[in-house]
């Protein structure tokens, strides 16, 4: 069976990730999420919070990443998506189980491929070896198969969203009780078969008389030896005693040693083809395990994040699945900011409907950035199915997500810098579709002012009349200046709010842009100061 | 008596199974090794080296091939084929045998395929209405065969001891290191009890029968000796049914000399058809475009589309298209004088039209979209080769040593390919011996191929005919690998060589200028 929680139709495969995640990751900060979603769980106790540091998990944080990093591109994969982070952050505990079954039958299942990859086929004496290795493998996929159906029917009646609960029925019909049964008896079976059990076969003469056309007719218990059983010439039980062709019945007591290797080769022949037939459904069950553990890896880490970011005070929303051009929010904060300073920080308030630039200039400090990433992050957190930290989010749907952050950081570089930052733009460019969404921040900085606006205007002017979705903050004042006189339809003119004392609030207002990014402010602040 | 599928006339002795000689020239021993890998167990080399020796040989193989292809008679013949080895088969086995009802029982199995083999492809020819000269004559010989009395008593034998056989079946019940045997039927099949944890492991179950998924491997790997549990068995047999052993002996002793060992010879011959046919399929599903042959006595040669089958082969795992050419030989042409640069497709060329010849003559389809061509008695062919360090002759002694077997008088009507002949020697030297022996072939009558830098030889010997390679019209220092009719460009050669060190006057002047050190200066 398909392990269908991240998709309804489809497990997790070969689905494109965006153009440059690690660009991404970067610019918007996202790996500090990630880390959230590994571990680090505060957990409340009789009203006062304890800090309980969990152990960060890896795979969790890995797993969180890459399905973080691959856009849903529907409005029914979202919504599905949405209803399993739903569940998990609501029953967490039923996740946490899961979670760990999945973990340790997973990484059992992984460790079985690396050494059946390691081994190789080897030879004679090696492959009584493995067929134990193997019979003992197959035994652990079926003790986990019981436990998740444990898991599955104890939560069955307590699912809040009937795609977790669909799932779980999904699963349940498939491991019912009389497919557990007959799959028990066989690895029974199949073990007292390399025991004392009894096995049958049956078979023909065929070329040569040789023994052809075998097969299995039975396999079980011993036979309980009863007392005053016929004892042969060496005084040993024999088990049969029907006398000899008596009703065409022979028996041949085992103590030949010819014979017991005769009979030797049978059962492992019959071995052979009993786990032979388990092969498919031992890799059937490998990608099973491999995909719940990844699938619930990132379910985890989605309900982990919500835990924690949660007790910072930061609200949550499921955001809303719109047309592109009805963009807008109320109360988005910026989450990797509120995880690193462990509160909630300053939430902004934006419609943007029917406009495609948001331009935002102003105060330098004022908290532009953080609002351009607070957008990016949820963005990226709304395609790929979670809840977002505003009270209310509306966008729509992109395929791809760029963003062009200046580094000024980034000293390795030994092509120009604005080589480096027109090649990244190049880059971009080269793989954009239509529905891509850039976020450009302090973009063309790395030259003159009037450059710089020049390169921005032609680049800007480019994608708006081709209706690329940019948001971009900028504080070259000429470019956003001559933008705005244009009196472009639609195109949006943000600006960090600064009262009229110099006070920042954070918060970005409609307005239109000024020459001055209020550096001089800054100047002041700082500099300024120290003289007085 | 039948004479083959390969030969009209009967031979007791086929003695030709030597590589002609120009195999290797020809890259046909590269298609042979495939061929060879595919027919398995036979001497496929060979069936191949048969070369026939008459124009009606070479229809006759013609009409075995094209009625195979035409009929898709090879999964018949495959099948046949696959009783007739399984049969040779057991005829090794029953020599190694040391039990005696085993050897017995090898004996009836090695007869039992081969009568039910043959009588297999007695209905499959008879169903498929034989036409074509060599099957109706092979229908015809199986027919024969399996009319006689004791073919028919034979059959009937056999059929009557696998009955008794299928009744031969047995239980093993085994419990630690006991075992039971026990002569009941068989109550259950295990996998009935497991079928629903693997659906799609089993078929539907077809009533009665047991499944193929059902059957184990053999526990015992020698064919040659029964294990200790198999004599056991039989030995337990031999005293609860006698009846079936007494028949084994009767039919041994009986039917022991029926087997005609033509029949192996004819389906070994039919190999040679079978084997090209599943090549060919397989180069035609990759994109080769074979077609039949018009051979006719001295008829004209024409041919389009022609390519070499060995290259397509190797390109065929790169995804590389072969280049194919289409030449004719016109009215009193007898060679074709190929000039053009180095790496060109000239060898290439001359190989395919040799490579055609061949297939045309034995009797296959061949690497062309079309062709019209006449019969030839041989294919003669001379490539320049390396140096003998051997003989420590120089290479062109060593090129005339080898020359001169070719070069007899009663190698009339041969197709010849001489490539780059004489190329150490002067030119003047090479340009009168390459005459000579152009006016050798043309006067015996032989058409061919002559590969050459010397492009004055098309004026100096009548009937050659000047081809080239075509270069690149917009780039000539590309290859296009297209030979065509077309006058030998003397210089084409030499300019090559300039232009790819970029020394030509124009390019020369752009690099001077392109420093900014010279200026041109149309005064001077």
């Amino acid at each position: 069976m398909k392990v269908t929680l991240l998709y309804k139709d489809r497990e997790w495969g070969t689905e494109k990730s965006y153009f440059d995640k690690e660009e991404i990751c970067r610019d918007l900060n996202l790996d500090i999420l990630f880390k959230t979603a590994g571990g680090f769980c505060e957990e409340e106790e009789e009203g006062k919070a304890v800090k309980v540091a969990k152990e960060r998990d890896n795979y969790v944080v890995e797993m969180t990443k890459r399905v973080m990093l691959v856009p849903l591109l529907s409005r029914e994969e979202v919504h599905y998506r949405q209803q399993m982070v739903k569940e998990a952050v609501t029953n967490y505990d039923w996740m946490e189980e899961l979670y760990r079954t999945a973990k340790e039958a997973g990484e059992e299942v992984a460790r079985f491929a690396a050494d059946k990859k390691k081994r190789g086929y080897g030879s004679g004496t090696d492959q009584g070896r493995r067929q134990v290795a193997n019979i003992a493998y197959l035994e652990r996929i079926v003790h986990y198969l019981d436990r998740l159906e444990t898991v599955f029917r104890n939560w069955q009646e307590r699912f809040v969203t009937k795609e977790a609960a669909a799932f779980a029925q999904e699963f349940l019909a498939e491991y019912n009780p009389e497919y557990q049964e007959c799959l028990h008896k066989v690895v029974k079976d199949i073990r007292s078969s390399t025991a004392d059990g009894v096995v049958e076969v049956a078979a023909a003469l065929g070329p040569g008389l040789s023994m052809t056309g075998l097969v299995l007719c039975d396999i079980r218990e011993p036979e309980v030896v009863k007392t005053g059983f016929f004892r042969n010439a060496a005084g040993k039980i024999g088990g049969f005693c029907r006398s000899l062709f008596v009703d065409e019945t022979k028996t041949i007591e085992g103590e030949n040693q010819n014979l017991l290797q005769d009979i030797g080769a049978i059962k492992n022949v019959v071995l052979g083809a009993m786990m032979r037939f388990f092969e498919p459904f031992l890799e059937e069950k490998e990608i099973f395990f491999k995909q719940l553990y990844l699938q619930t890896a990132f379910l985890m880490g989605a309900a982990n994040l919500y835990r924690r970011v949660h007790r910072i005070g930061v609200d949550f929303c499921f955001p809303e699945i719109t047309e592109r051009e009805n963009f807008s929010f109320e109360g988005l904060t910026e989450l990797s900011l509120a995880i690193y300073n462990l509160r909630c920080p300053v939430d902004n308030t934006l419609s943007a409907e029917g406009k495609h630039l948001v331009i935002v200039t102003g105060a330098n400090q004022g908290g532009k950035s953080t609002y351009l990433r607070s957008i990016g992050i949820a963005q990226v957190m709304l395609q790929c199915g979670m809840y977002v930290p505003a009270k209310s989010f509306a966008s729509g749907l992109y395929q791809n997500i760029f963003t062009h952050f200046t580094r000024r950081e980034d000293s390795a570089m030994n092509s120009g810098r604005l080589d480096e930052e027109l090649g990244r733009m190049e880059r971009i460019v080269d793989n954009l579709t239509k529905d891509s969404i850039l976020f450009l921040n302090e973009s063309f900085a790395t030259t003159t002012e009037k450059e710089g606006s020049v390169i921005a205007e032609d680049i800007t002017r480019a994608l708006y009349e081709r209706g690329v979705r940019v948001m971009m903050v900028t504080h070259l004042m000429a470019f956003a200046k001559r933008c705005y006189e244009k009196g472009l339809a639609h195109a949006l003119f943000l600006s960090a709010e600064r009262q009229e004392d110099g006070v920042r609030t954070f918060r970005m207002i409609k307005r239109e842009p000024e020459f001055t990014s209020y550096g001089l402010d800054l100047y002041d602040a700082v500099i300024g100061e120290e003289k007085n | 008596m039948y004479s083959g599928v390969l030969e009209r006339v009967y031979k007791k002795e086929q003695t030709e199974r030597e590589m002609p000689e120009f195999f290797p020239d020809l890259n046909l021993n590269q298609v042979l090794r495939e061929l060879q890998e595919k027919g398995k167990e036979y001497d496929i080399r060979g069936l191949y080296f048969r070369y026939p020796e008459d124009y009606e040989t070479v229809c006759y193989r013609r009409g075995v091939y094209r009625e195979i292809r035409q009929k898709r008679l090879e999964e018949s013949i495959g099948l046949f084929s696959h009783k007739m080895r399984e049969s040779r088969r057991y005829e090794k086995l029953y020599r190694r045998a040391e039990n005696g009802q085993q050897w017995r029982m090898y004996l009836f199995n090695r007869i039992s395929e081969y009568m039910t083999g043959v009588f297999f492809l007695k209905d499959e020819l008879t169903k498929a209405v034989a036409e074509s000269e060599g099957l109706s004559g092979l229908l015809a010989y199986v027919r024969e065969l399996c009319e006689r009395p004791l073919w028919k008593e034979c059959m009937e034998e056999i059929g009557r001891i696998c009955g008794m056989l299928s009744g031969l079946c047995f239980r093993l019940s085994i419990a630690g290191g006991n075992l039971k045997v026990i002569t009941e039927p068989v109550e259950q099949y295990y996998f009935d009890a497991i079928r629903k944890l693997f659906p799609d492991r089993f078929r539907s179950k077809e009533d009665g029968a047991v499944p193929p998924e059902y059957l184990l491997p053999s526990p015992f790997a020698s064919e040659e000796m029964l294990s200790y549990l198999e004599c056991e068995i039989v030995q337990m047999y031999q005293k609860s049914r006698p009846d079936f052993f007494d028949a084994l002996a009767a039919f041994s002793s009986r039917f022991g000399e029926i087997i005609e060992p033509e029949v192996y010879r004819i389906e070994e011959e039919l190999q040679f058809y079978l084997v090209f046919s599943e090549f060919q399929g397989e180069m035609e599903r990759r994109g080769c475009v074979f077609c039949e042959p018009r051979v006719e006595k001295g008829g004209s040669f024409s041919v389009e589309q022609v390519y070499d089958l060995a290259l397509a082969r190797k390109n065929r795992w790169m995804e590389k298209e072969v280049v194919s050419n289409s030449v004719r030989y016109n009215e009193g042409e007898r060679f074709f004088l190929v000039t053009g640069p180095n790496q060109g497709g000239k060898t290439t060329f001359a190989r395919s039209l040799g490579q055609l010849v061949y297939f045309a003559m034995m009797g296959l389809d061949v690497p062309a979209e079309a062709a019209a061509l006449p019969y030839f008695e041989g294919i003669l062919t001379h490539f320049s080769v390396e140096e003998s360090m051997e003989s420590g002759r120089g290479k062109l002694k060593e090129e005339l040593v080898r020359l001169q077997p070719m070069m007899q008088e009663e190698y009339g009507n041969r197709f010849v390919i001489l490539n780059e002949l004489f190329t150490t020697a002067a030119t003047y030297d090479a340009f009168i011996m390459g005459k000579r022996v152009l006016e050798h072939f043309s006067g015996l009558g032989c058409l061919g191929v002559y590969v050459t830098h010397i492009a004055e030889l098309v004026d100096a010997c009548p009937g050659t005919v000047s081809l080239t390679a075509l270069a690149d019209e917009h780039d000539h220092r590309k290859r296009t690998f297209r030979i065509v009719r077309r006058a030998a460009e003397g210089t084409g050669y030499a300019a090559d060589i300039v232009e790819k060190h970029r020394l030509g006057y124009e390019a020369l002047c752009a690099r001077l200028e392109e420093g900014g050190i010279y200026e041109s200066n149309a005064a001077l």
